[in-house]
């Protein structure tokens, strides 16, 4: 039995029988990461030493009767721009390359309390901007379905590690899918929650408005149960909300009596012949398990893209006006007489990379005395029109669905010198962060011998009905657990 | 609307970014594009819709304004340079 093809039930059932510990399953995984890592260059850290110390004080208490629950010796990796106290949090930068976490962000003390065993921290794109994870600062991520290609980001690493069998779930990060396309491109199963269902304290942030923290995993189950583990309000996060949780039941109701939305063709242009295939698919099959399908248009969703470029690059520019090379950050020999303004641009334009840098210069561009009605408050404006059009879609189906990217997994550095192509990546993601809906990508087939998502969106804080329809249709398809060659 | 050079000067100044003259080309370039293409949210109509607008995010809930100790020690102990309970920062102009 190789304890990394085990979902988080059947690890449970091998703890709780014997024929497993905690301390066997994570040194498979660490071995894993030692045998396999040097090519998928998914992890930053790898956190080895605290993690066996984690899994032996778990299987103590496996000893002493305890009955695995929750994510009881499940081996998570977290993306490095989640902190975690006394541990390096880089968030993909060279500006931040030795800043060790001072605290644990919540989403990672809630893993961490269900009894998670953190393998390490995963690349990401720098900052978490990008569709690539070729950002980051520190190494290019591959995907485990063909190396010569991305994994998607900006959460390639975490996606990575789980698709490679270098951790059995994960955690990443969403503002315009970078939780739903690399899960796409690596094909698992990816939640962007409902804004202000996780906390996002102790998050690094990119724009705050958008944000949110949500997990990887092989199949709809494991991903509900790490979302539950993370999900709730919290006294550090002023942004959460006490939302009803999400009963697990709904993972079983199926998919008989739902309506489901689809786009019409019209809206599909651009998408790769492969991906529209596994798409229209997939949408047989919802339709063979009962559902309903009817076609829904959001009139302004071409525009989320432009919309999310506006905001984001404006929230990204302010927060990180905080990596000055004091407050946060590389530092460098001040000059004689150079003041702190000339201080800070030495060191910002020397240890922040160039998507940072360009999303700088837009977000201050966007924000500008004379552009801010032209861009700025433009975009909150669309942005409050097109979260309107989802509220009357939600009034005629319960759930909407389509591909999660234009394209399968594309070649390394294919769009790494146009970031306006790399921006398009995110054409059927963006939305839902825009509308601040949940959304969630989950393997619908394959083209060119990889994995093609596809892509349920739920009215606000109902991520009940997203999991319902996902694990619905991974029931019927029979596509789950997939194993990367 | 193109950016100039002159454009990414004043940005770079603004955003606190020292940027070499063929960053500064790349750069004009590139946001040109994207600028342009952020441009068709002028031509968006929704004067049909506006009438139902809210924020599209929740407002915030905010906790008891309770005042809780921090870790000082841990908070200023990657600042390069400290003497005692201080940091010691480049000059300010």
């Amino acid at each position: 039995m190789d304890p990394k093809r085990l979902t988080i039930t059947e690890l449970h059932a091998a703890y709780e029988n014997g024929s497993l510990t905690v301390e066997a399953v994570t040194s498979a995984y660490l071995d894993s990461i030692t045998h396999q890592d040097g090519k998928i260059k998914a992890y930053l850290s790898v956190l080895a030493t605290a993690a066996i110390e984690q899994a032996e004080a778990l299987d103590r208490r496996l000893a002493a009767g305890e009955k695995p629950a929750g994510l009881f010796g499940v081996p998570v990796a977290i993306k490095d721009n989640l902190c975690l106290v006394g541990t390096r949090t880089t968030a993909g930068s060279k500006i931040l390359e030795n800043y060790i976490a001072p605290y644990t962000a919540t989403v990672v003390q809630r893993l961490i309390d269900a009894g998670a065993v953190i393998l390490g921290k995963t690349n990401l794109d720098e900052f978490a901007m990008g569709s690539s994870t070729e950002n980051s600062a520190f190494q290019k991520t591959t995907n485990p379905w063909d190396t010569t290609r991305v994994p998607g980001g900006s959460s390639g690493g975490s996606a990575a590690a789980v698709a490679a069998g270098e951790a059995l779930v994960a955690l990443g990060s969403d503002t315009g899918g970078s939780i739903r396309q690399p899960a796409s491109f690596c094909g698992l199963v990816g939640l962007k929650p409902t804004y202000g269902r996780v906390s996002r304290a102790g998050v690094v942030a990119l724009a705050s408005s958008l944000d949110q923290v949500g997990p990887f995993a092989r199949n709809v189950a494991d991903a509900f149960r790490l979302f539950q583990t993370i999900a709730g309000q919290d006294g550090a996060d002023a942004t959460t909300v006490d939302a009803p949780r999400v009963d697990a039941a709904s993972l079983t109701k199926g998919l008989q009596g739902m309506r489901v939305g689809v786009l019409p063709d019209a809206d599909m242009k651009g998408v790769d012949p492969g991906v529209a295939e596994r798409v229209a698919d997939a949408v047989r099959t919802l339709e063979k398990a009962g559902a309903t399908i009817v076609p829904v248009t959001i009139p302004h969703a071409q525009l989320c893209l432009a919309i999310y470029a506006l905001i984001v690059t404006s929230e990204s520019s302010s927060n990180l006006a905080r990596y000055d090379g004091l407050r946060y950050g590389t530092t460098l020999e001040p000059k004689p007489q150079e003041t702190f303004a000339a201080y800070t641009t030495r060191v910002r334009g020397t240890a922040l990379g160039a998507e940072p840098q360009r999303r700088t210069l837009l977000g201050t561009y966007a924000l500008s005395k004379g552009y801010a009605d032209q861009f700025y408050h433009r975009a909150h404006q669309l942005q409050a029109a097109v979260a309107w059009e989802f509220d009357n879609a939600f009034k005629i189906v319960d759930v909407l669905f389509g591909p999660t990217s234009p394209s399968v997994a594309f070649p390394l550095g294919e769009k790494a010198n146009d970031p306006l192509t790399m921006y398009l990546s995110d054409i059927f993601t963006a939305p839902a962060n825009i509308a601040n809906v949940p959304a969630l990508s989950l393997p619908i087939g394959f083209s060119q011998k990889l994995p093609v998502g596809g892509q349920f969106v739920g009215p606000r804080f109902r991520e009940d009905v997203v999991f319902r329809a996902a694990a619905a249709f991974e029931t019927e398809s029979g596509i789950t657990n997939l194993v990367a060659p | 609307m193109h950016l100039s050079d002159d454009d990414i000067v004043k940005l770079g100044t603004l955003g606190r970014l020292a940027l070499s003259p063929e960053q500064r080309q790349t750069y004009a370039e590139q946001l040109s594009r994207i600028v342009e293409y952020t441009e068709r949210l002028a031509e968006a109509d929704v004067a049909a819709t506006s009438a139902h607008l809210r924020p599209a995010v929740p407002a915030d809930h905010l906790r008891e304004d309770i005042v809780v100790s921090v870790n000082a020690d841990g908070a200023t102990a990657l600042a390069p340079k400290r003497e005692g309970r201080f940091v010691v920062s480049p000059p300010i102009a």
